[in-house]
């Protein structure tokens, strides 16, 4: 199993949250999104590989990188986690064990099921999650409470679908990719996953870039627009 | 000057400038050759356009429709198909980017191991 950071100029936060992960010993594989900052080197000072991108793709175009390169490199499962300190690293067991327990190919850390979540979302963000996730709870048949979550472990054979066809726009990498994987007849499965306030940066969406994505991405679901898996 | 007269000599003069500045661009290695017949050939159809108005006519009467309308949708379509086929190439080449992009970056990662396993 192999963890994936997609990164975009968090030298600020980088090192934290990998020398978190390496104290649970897992493989780690950042992918740098075009950062400009100091992101790359602080990576690889904490002896952790890095897969630099020399221009920017957006979250999607980096986890992409990182599906492929994992896929090449034989492994059967990808966690996938931010690179802000949001995501604690001793969550990623229950990813784990959820993915073996249900054979699910996706399985969705949420924050909105999770008693101990510390962060908090403006009444507008949580309307468009809202509606997000009762668009991708109808492709997936099941009760999907976080759709855009960043916190996911993608198993094989989903992860080789995913490292070659995978949409790379802002949505596509998290509410797209639980619509197409539910409608391919993949298993996706949501668990509770604490999640904590970022550490250090903002969220790089406005509320008005999140409302513009989400009826892009509510038109993409309802025309059936997503990548084909 | 008759009014056809006049919708020549517009169509003409514009059709005229645009070639001008497609043939420049071409010469200056802005435009690929692909682009620049394509777009030469729909100057050469501007140009004409005025001077097609009575060829129009027949069809635009079987239509019930004038034939500078006939020509107008003519032409609204044809600039509608070529944009949609430049979009095509386009999304094309950003898949490309993006796949040589991927590659650079395993290709930089695979040699900083082979450099680190050298020293």
């Amino acid at each position: 199993m192999l963890v994936i950071v997609p990164a975009y100029n968090e030298a600020n936060s980088i090192a934290d949250v990998l020398i978190e992960l390496q104290s649970f010993n897992f493989n780690i594989l950042v992918v740098s999104d075009g950062s400009t900052d100091r992101t790359c080197e602080i990576a690889r000072d904490v002896g952790v590989r890095v897969l630099d991108l020399p221009i920017n793709l957006g979250v999607g175009g980096a986890l992409r990188a990182g599906f492929r390169l994992a896929v090449k490199e034989k492994y059967e499962a990808v966690v996938q986690i931010d690179a802000d300190g949001q995501h604690p690293a001793d969550e990623i067991h229950s990813l784990i064990a959820a993915a073996n327990n249900h054979q699910a190919h996706l399985v969705i850390g949420s924050r909105f099921l999770s008693k101990e979540t510390s962060m908090e979302v403006g009444a507008i963000r949580r309307l468009v999650m809202r509606v997000l996730a009762q668009s991708s709870s109808r492709a997936t048949g099941i009760n999907i409470t976080d759709t855009t979550s960043g916190f996911r472990i993608i198993c094989e054979p989903l992860l080789s679908k995913f490292a070659t066809s995978f949409a790379t726009n802002y949505l596509g990498d998290t509410y797209e990719a639980v619509v197409a994987a539910g409608r391919s007849g993949y298993k996706v499965i949501e668990i509770p996953a604490a999640l904590r306030e970022r550490t250090y940066g903002e969220s790089t969406a406005s509320i008005a870039q999140s409302i513009r994505f989400t009826v892009k991405g509510l038109v993409v679901a309802a025309l059936h627009l997503h990548q084909r898996i | 000057m008759s009014q056809s007269a006049i919708q020549t000599l517009i169509a003409t003069i514009a059709g005229v400038v645009m070639a001008t500045t497609i043939y420049f661009l071409a010469c200056r290695g802005r435009l690929s050759f692909r682009y620049t017949v394509g777009w030469l050939v729909l100057c050469l159809f501007g140009i004409t356009a005025g001077a097609s108005v009575p060829i129009a006519q027949p069809l635009a009467k079987i239509l019930k429709v004038t034939p500078a309308a006939l020509l107008s949708i003519g032409a609204v379509f044809l600039l509608l198909a070529i944009c949609v086929q430049i979009s095509i190439s386009i999304s094309g080449m950003q898949e490309q980017i993006r796949r040589l992009t991927e590659e650079a970056a395993e290709t930089k990662l695979r040699l900083q191991e082979f450099q680190s396993k050298e020293i």
